[in-house]
């Protein structure tokens, strides 16, 4: 798949635990989890809308196309 | 779903008792003829049982009750439920066009009678484990939708 989600690097930057933020989100850290290693085959505009809220972000920052 | 799950265990404890019960009258069978192997019914019905017959509602009853009990832990669209589901058809499908044996108490005779509504039957199992099969794919794939 050419698109790369680059979670793991906003998270970074953050500072912010993958089970934080999936709580925050209000998603399992399982399905974050799954997001976050690329085994996703697709994300919900409001999943994403929440990810980009809770991490102060825009969708280009977590996703990356190559 | 809760429908389906109290169905399933009613369906599931019926398949076990009918298996049990073929398991029970298969084995029965084999003592009386041994121990009156003169009889020519109870050696007429030991060689239908040993034909496969008996052995086919066996395995389909096995295979029913295992896709009941999928199915009432709510496991709709699994690969169990598509693995067991097309074994039922499959045998659904040799039973009705197994050869039938008669005893007229001299001769035996084979008869091949294929039964139209049962070969039916199982082709629309077997459509419907394709179809469970394709529906299982939709569910993996949207349990990675996020």
């Amino acid at each position: 798949m050419p698109i790369v989600v680059t979670l793991d690097v906003v998270l970074a930057q953050r500072k912010m635990k993958l089970n934080e933020l999936a709580e925050r989100v209000g998603i399992t850290p399982q399905n974050l989890s799954v997001l976050k290693a690329g085994r996703a085959k697709a994300i919900r505009f409001t999943t994403l809308a929440a990810i980009c809220e809770v991490l102060d972000c825009q969708p280009g920052d977590v996703l990356r196309w190559e | 779903m809760k429908r389906i799950q109290r169905a399933s265990r009613a369906v599931k404890l019926l398949a076990v008792a009918l298996l049990w019960f073929y398991a029970i009258v298969m084995v029965a069978m084999v003592i009386a003829m041994l121990v009156s192997s003169s009889s020519p019914i109870f050696e007429s019905i030991f060689v239908v049982s040993t034909y496969g017959s008996g052995l086919l509602v066996m395995a389909m009853c096995h295979h029913v009750a295992r896709l009941a009990a999928v199915y009432e832990r709510g496991e709709l669209f699994t690969a169990q439920s598509v693995h067991h589901l097309r074994w039922v058809g499959l045998l659904a499908l040799v039973m009705a066009v197994l050869p039938h044996l008669a005893f007229d108490g001299h001769h035996w005779s084979a008869s091949v009678q294929v039964e139209v509504s049962g070969v039916l039957v199982a082709l629309v199992l077997i459509f419907s484990s394709w179809v469970t099969d394709e529906a299982r794919k939709l569910r993996e794939e949207q349990d990675l939708v996020i």
